[in-house]
This record gives C-alpha cells, sequence and structure tokens, in this order.
C-alpha cells in the first residue's frame, strides 16, 4: 500500500468523524471524561453533541470537497482511486449517467459540500450562542436537511448497484449524514426536555 | 409595520460569514490543484465513454470506448505502440452518403496503421471504429444486426442505402473494425449528433482533436495526416 493512496487520505479525513461519533454516541461521555480538563465543554452532554456534531460535519465537509476534486482529477484524464475491484471511486464520481443530480443536472459533489456547508453554518452558529432563541429553529433545520439527505442516499446507493462499484469516498460522506441525523434527534431531544439551557 | 429586532442575529451572520470563507477556500484550493475537462464533442472536450456491444467479425462483443485510452500520454509522445489515436464515425447503414463513403474509410482504417507493411503511414496507429445507428423516420432506414454484419462483412442478404441496394454491393473491401449497436441512437444522442456520418479523431487520453463537425471543409483522412504526429523517419525508432 502506497503512503498517500486514496484509501490512507481517506482514512486520515474520516477520523474526526469517528471521534465526533464518540463523541455524540452513549460511549461519549466516558471517552470524554479524560479530556474534559483541557476542554470543559465536553463535560456536558450539549457540548459533547456539538463538537461530536461538528467534527462529523467538518469531516464530511472535507469529504465532499475531495469528491469534487476527484470528479476533476478524472475529467483531466488522470485516475485517482481507480481500482478493477468493487471499490473505485472513479468508476462511480466519473459516470457520467449517475454523477449528477437527475434533472438539476448538478454534480453531487457540489450537492454535498453545499449541503455539509450548510451544517456547518447550523451547528457553529448554535455552538456560537447556545441560549439563543433561535437554536431549536436551527436544530429542527438540521434535523430536516439531515434527514432529506436520506433520499439522496438511497438514489445514489442505487446508482453504486447500477454501476456494481462502490464509492468509498462518497459512502464516507453517506454516513457523515446519517450521524448528523442522529446527533441532531439527540439534540432537539435534549432541548425539549429542558436539560439545554440547564447545560 | 412592527420591526422585528433580534440580538442574536449576529451570531448567525457571523458564522456564515465564517463558513462562505471556508467554502470558498476550499473551491479554491480544489480550483488551484485540478483543471477540469468538460465531457463534450467539441474540439477539447473530453469524449464521452461509449459502452455496449460491438460486432466484430466474430460476434457481439461487450465494447467500451475508455478502454482505447491512454491517460498519462501527452502530445509530445507519439510512441508507435503506446499512443493509439481513435477515429469514430457515426453512420447508419441505410444512409446513402455513409454507402457511397464507406470504401475511404474501409481503405484509411488500413492505412493509418504501423503494421501495415503497404503502408507509408508511419505516425502511430489510428484505431477506426463505427458506430451504427438507426435514422428512424426517414423512408427505407429499418436497419437491424444483420445488416449492420452485413454492411461491415460485405455480405448478401440485407438491404442497405435506403433500402435500395444489397450491402454486399457498396464499394471497398470488407471492414476489420468494430462496429458498435446504435440501433436505438444512444449513442448520437449522447454525442448530440444530429446527422451521419459524423466523424471523430480522439487524442490517446481521451480528448477529442478533430470533428468533421467543426471542419467541414476537411476529410478525415486529411485531419489525421495534419494533427496526429507522424515520426521522422531520420530520428529512427
Amino acid at each position: 500500500m502506497e503512503l498517500f493512496d486514496s484509501n490512507t487520505i481517506l482514512a486520515v479525513m474520516v477520523i474526526p468523524m469517528a471521534l465526533g461519533f464518540l463523541l455524540i454516541s452513549p460511549m461519549g461521555e466516558s471517552m470524554s471524561a479524560s479530556m474534559s480538563d483541557k476542554f470543559p465543554s465536553l463535560k456536558t452532554l450539549r457540548g459533547r453533541l456539538l463538537i461530536g456534531s461538528l467534527l462529523i460535519a467538518s469531516s464530511g465537509f472535507i469529504v465532499s470537497s475531495m469528491t469534487l476534486w476527484i470528479s476533476n482529477t478524472i475529467s483531466e484524464g488522470a485516475g485517482f482511486c481507480a481500482a478493477d475491484s468493487f471499490f473505485s471511486c472513479d468508476d462511480v464520481i466519473g459516470n457520467d449517467d449517475y454523477n449528477k443530480v437527475p434533472m438539476l443536472g448538478l454534480s453531487w459533489a457540489w450537492v454535498g459540500i453545499i449541503i455539509y456547508s450548510f451544517f456547518l453554518w447550523v451547528l457553529m452558529s448554535v455552538n456560537k450562542e447556545p441560549n439563543a432563541e433561535w437554536v431549536r429553529s436551527n436544530i429542527k433545520l438540521g434535523f430536516m436537511a439531515s434527514t432529506t439527505g436520506i433520499l439522496a442516499i438511497v438514489w445514489l446507493m442505487y446508482a453504486e448497484y447500477q454501476m456494481e462499484h462502490l464509492c468509498p469516498y462518497c459512502t464516507a460522506a453517506h454516513i457523515g449524514n446519517l450521524l448528523l441525523i442522529y446527533g441532531f434527534w439527540q439534540m432537539g431531544k435534549l432541548y425539549d426536555s429542558g436539560e439545554w439551557h440547564k447545560q | 409595520m412592527k420591526i422585528k429586532y433580534d440580538d442574536n442575529a449576529d451570531a448567525r451572520m457571523d458564522t456564515a460569514l465564517t463558513v462562505i470563507a471556508i467554502f470558498i477556500g476550499a473551491i479554491m484550493v480544489i480550483s488551484l490543484t485540478s483543471s477540469p475537462i468538460i465531457t463534450g464533442t467539441k474540439e477539447g472536450d473530453r469524449a464521452p465513454n461509449i459502452t455496449g456491444k460491438a460486432y466484430n467479425g466474430s460476434g457481439w462483443q461487450d465494447f467500451d470506448l475508455s478502454t482505447y485510452y491512454d491517460f498519462d500520454w501527452s502530445l509530445g509522445d507519439n510512441n508507435t505502440t503506446d499512443s493509439q489515436w481513435v477515429m469514430i464515425e457515426f453512420l447508419d447503414t441505410d444512409c446513402p452518403y455513409c454507402f457511397n463513403s464507406a470504401q475511404e474509410y474501409q481503405e484509411a482504417s488500413q492505412y493509418f496503421t504501423p503494421t501495415n507493411l503497404e503502408s507509408p503511414w508511419n505516425g502511430p496507429h489510428v484505431n477506426f471504429i463505427a458506430s451504427a445507428a438507426e435514422l428512424t423516420g426517414l423512408k427505407g432506414h429499418d436497419s437491424s444486426r444483420d445488416e449492420i454484419e452485413a454492411f461491415r462483412d460485405k455480405t448478401t442478404g440485407e438491404s442497405c442505402n435506403s433500402g435500395n441496394v444489397d450491402c454486399s454491393e457498396r464499394d471497398g473491401g470488407p471492414f476489420q473494425i468494430p462496429f458498435i449497436d446504435d440501433l436505438d441512437k444512444s449513442h448520437m444522442t449522447k454525442w448530440g449528433i444530429g446527422g451521419t456520418p459524423t466523424y471523430f479523431l480522439i487524442q490517446p487520453d481521451g480528448i477529442i482533436a478533430w470533428s468533421s463537425f467543426d471542419n467541414q471543409d476537411e476529410k478525415f483522412y486529411d485531419a489525421i495526416n495534419r494533427i496526429v504526429p507522424q515520426i521522422n523517419p531520420q530520428d529512427g525508432e
């Protein structure tokens, strides 16, 4: 395996996502206990949910940006992660029949970057003013946007099934979206329980 | 009118500016480290891929145009074994002009190959390909795979040229090149081609170097002679 092959790069990019998942999961409290002295916001569930979701959204944003870069690089004629195996992002991202949003013609890579920018805005603004009046509506917006993402994920999984190839970068972006659904759902639950402001 | 005043609006606005900055930064990095080439059929575009079935004389086999490409190729590399060019013709076996010009395409397909010792061509190998469509709606234009086979192999029993002439009566010899099945015109539609014959010369890296659509006064074989780099005999190999 090359030091900087596509799989290694992806593995580095999803480290924040994995950390974020651990923070928003039930294991988050015990996992962050050792770090909470250095990072006090991790002491509360609200802080862990926000930081964890931000890590996931940041990772998703980088992975989505990478899919656009791959798309451009394939267009130049180079292969970034071409493989004859089932796992091949070049074959998926480079497939003109499936790499654009039906009817809109917009590349799925662009959609990924835009939606993850939106998630970043939602989470960063809530993190900045966690007790503001609009926090509940921002959490709702994030939850609705990430839930709508399921439609895109199902369609893209269908496309991958048709192409008989799986794109690891796209899959990482999809997993990030699914984790954010859980993150926003947990935040909404915490807010509605009244515990949000106490923290 | 009641004016709403929101003390917290600046937090969202500040964040929006930060995210926009991150977004623009990411796009700038992508733009600076890659330069996309549009997939299309104009000169300089990346040729849309063609996959499907092609008849090669012995049967209908899987075909994938991208397998002809060498993405590491550059214009300075005219190695006869590594850098193979592609000439593709979109035709209809019932199109009179395609029928009448079949001989020159067939002869050119044998001329532009360095392995043909009888040919004076000293450039890289040019892979000739034909994509046969059925131009529905025109009188006598009802084609089939049998007709494509007869047109390619010059065999009897099928009517070409608007259904008026037996396919075996066309000028020139049998083709030795693959004929792609495009009877449903899906490839023609994908390439945005309105009529036949239309020719494209594709570089070894999959970029369209010439098209008859953009160069109506130039014959396809003149274009090959003009564009494909030939090896200077003094340089040797």
